[in-house]
């Protein structure tokens, strides 16, 4: 029972009580994020990621969780009482959930996506720790070959799984790894693309470009979209789901939490696609699929479970492997490669407090996220009526005094100022920012794999193929990509269409 | 946004991609050049920068085809910059630009404040009023974050004050 007495140690470490307040304040912040449109979990982690050099490593990968899985947890919240969600993950929960409101049942609604959250997220945790051990024993034997393979794999999955089609998904990837290039070659010493300017020896910052993407250009489409609906909130009524609720939504929950959990490891998946195939798996089994779309808490139940199990589960590749399947997951990695931590099969045993601590303050956390949910759900709703112009003046403030902090100098904001162009530039072009991020931090690890597997094989292309690992992540990534690129053709009409 | 101005936009998203792949790929492949390919068993610094770049010249001629064919009226497309977006892009990027001209000569206050009175007009939401609430408000929040929160070392005002 090696695996318990693990956990124990995590716990000793989530339950100190510096990390127990950076939990509660993740969980609390992400609450509040996912309650506001227009501040998602990518802005909010982006904007902290400065602030969290000057913490220690646990606490700050901590908080930076907790805001995460927090966020797919408030988003319901809006979905139910206001119909609209606050993360896109929770839009699916908008169909029945809002209906439900609307029939007065909004309490119960809250308590099952609540409950059900919550149970997802404890089976997520649980799978992290389970599946950590023999993954990364799996992985340990991954060769130079194998892990360029898969890095190959994960970019194409990603791209291929984007909006606008896999040419501009496969593009945004790659201009990331281009920027991702600057400063020194890690096997010559090589300045390449730093233009004589010494700040960008060590490389672009991760902090800034992630904050100049993300942040800065987020508001300037924000501002030009901002449509002012005044927003009518319903009432919540009683909390307590009705036996009729209970006896619908177990089965509802423990087949979402499935489809969740399996969804979030894949890259590219995420949680946005796991709730929406939750609800479709419902709504196909379901006995009169009628009452879907009429308040039906199956709708409600399931996708919010599956949204919570992906958060969880979408560690699982992103810790043991270190390769992020989706934006928020590569900030995530980032925080950790701040912290001087590699993600990957040797995580669990270097640096056993930090990924045992994480795994247990996520379970503590789900804990947190339901005692705060549903007493405070009035408190949250208030949120809804902070007028958008505060908002972002604020987060605009936070993210130049924030990144400024790291350095103490002035270039770091007029980077910030290039990115948020870049930012504003990718978006006007329909290129994924995320995608950027992701190609930003693979490309390096691309590269240093792929030149190690070169020499390996004293220049044979062929290793990447004779491999069979090696050639399952190939050919995974090829097939994903013709698959992707077949129905491109149909959905790229589609979308010219109706623009 | 007319139908008209939609057909013949100038600059479609799918064009402005296909430049983007273009510029950076070329620039990528011509600066990678001169970093050193390497042998094939000793692949040099300009490897990967050459691959990336090719295949991003590749991807935006893929992308360059169907974006003429569109500007030439044999499709449509939606143009990639609107008008709406200028006026807070500007204004952001300026409020961003003046903070990073006055933090260090003049400090945190003063390099806030112009910051917040420029990005306050990117959206025409807020009243006059409002906007020294904001200052006051998000000005005493970042302080007390940065600088007694978390402890910065940094300087709040011009020195002499």
């Amino acid at each position: 029972m090696e695996f318990l007495s693990l956990l124990g140690l995590g716990l000793q470490v989530a339950l100190n009580p510096v990390n127990l307040l950076y939990c509660l304040m993740g969980v609390t912040l992400g609450t509040a994020i996912g309650v506001l449109p227009g501040v998602g979990p990518i802005i909010t982690i982006a904007l902290l990621l400065p602030l969290s050099f000057g913490l220690p490593a646990e606490a700050s990968i901590i908080l930076l969780a907790g805001i995460y899985y927090g966020a797919a947890y408030g988003g319901s919240t809006t979905s139910i009482l206001v119909n609209l969600p606050g993360e896109a993950s929770s839009a699916v929960t908008c169909i029945d959930g809002h209906q439900m409101a609307k029939q007065g049942r909004a309490g119960a609604a809250l308590a099952v996506a609540a409950l059900g959250s919550f149970f997802a997220g404890t089976v997520g945790t649980l799978l992290i720790a389970l599946a950590g051990p023999p993954l990364a024993a799996i992985a340990m034997r991954f060769g130079a070959a194998e892990y360029a393979a898969l890095v190959f794999a994960a970019l194409l999955m990603v791209a291929a799984m984007t909006r606008g089609g896999v040419v501009k998904g496969i593009g945004a990837a790659l201009l990331g790894i281009v920027f991702g290039l600057v400063g020194s070659d890690v096997l010559t010493g090589t300045y390449r693309f730093t233009f004589e300017v010494r700040e960008l020896r060590d490389g672009i910052d991760f902090a800034v470009l992630a904050v100049g993407l993300f942040a800065i250009a987020e508001i300037v489409s924000n501002i030009a979209s901002q449509d002012r609906n005044a927003v009518s909130t319903s009432k919540i009524g009683t909390l307590w789901p009705t036996r009729d609720d209970i006896r619908r939504s177990w089965p509802a929950v423990l087949r979402g939490t499935g489809v969740g959990a399996l969804l979030g490891v894949l890259p590219g998946a995420g949680m946005a696609m796991s709730s929406f195939s939750a609800y479709m798996v419902e709504k196909g089994i379901a006995k009169e699929p009628q009452r879907f779309g009429e308040g039906a808490i199956e709708g409600v139940a399931a996708p919010e479970a599956a949204n919570n199990a992906a958060s969880q589960t979408g560690f699982i590749p992103t810790l043991l492997l270190g390769i992020p399947g989706s934006p928020v997951m590569a900030l995530m990695l980032g925080a950790f490669m701040i912290h001087g931590v590699q993600p990957g099969p040797r995580m669990m045993t270097e640096h056993a407090p930090l990924f045992w601590g994480l795994v247990a303050s996520m379970w503590i956390g789900n804990l947190f996220l339901v005692i705060l949910n549903l007493p405070l759900i009035g408190l949250w709703v208030r949120l809804l009526k902070v007028p958008y112009h505060w908002l972002y003046v604020f987060v605009l403030a936070f993210a130049c005094v924030g990144v400024f902090t790291m350095g103490s100098s002035a270039f770091q904001i007029y980077a910030l100022v290039f990115f948020g162009v870049l930012g504003y530039l990718l978006k006007t072009a329909g290129l994924s920012p995320a995608l950027f991020i992701l190609g930003f931090i693979l490309g390096p690890m691309f590269e240093e794999n792929f030149r190690r597997a070169m020499s390996i094989s004293r220049g044979n292309v062929m290793i990447f193929v004779e491999r069979p690992i090696s050639l399952v992540f190939v050919l995974l990534g090829l097939a994903v990509v013709a698959l992707a690129a077949t129905s491109f053709v149909r959905r790229g009409r589609e979308e010219v269409t109706d623009d | 946004m007319s139908d008209d101005s939609r057909r013949r936009a100038v600059v479609s998203s799918d064009m402005l991609a296909a430049v983007l792949f273009l510029a950076i790929g070329a620039a990528s492949v011509l600066l990678g050049w001169s970093y050193g390919l390497g042998s094939t068993s000793q692949l040099g610094a300009g490897a990967m920068p050459v691959i990336v770049g090719c295949a991003l010249i590749a991807l935006g001629a893929a992308q360059l085809v169907p974006a003429l064919g569109a500007l030439r009226g044999a499709g449509t497309s939606s143009a990639a910059f609107q008008r709406g977006e200028l006026r807070p892009l500007m204004l952001i990027l300026g409020a961003v630009f003046a903070f990073a001209l006055l933090i260090a000569p003049l400090g945190l206050v003063p390099a806030l404040i112009v910051q917040i009175a420029i990005a306050w007009y990117a959206q025409d939401g807020g009243k006059r009023w409002e906007m020294f609430g904001a200052m006051a408000a998000v000005t005493g929040i970042i302080i007390l974050i940065f600088k007694y929160g978390l402890g910065l070392p940094l300087r709040l005002l011009p020195a002499g004050f």
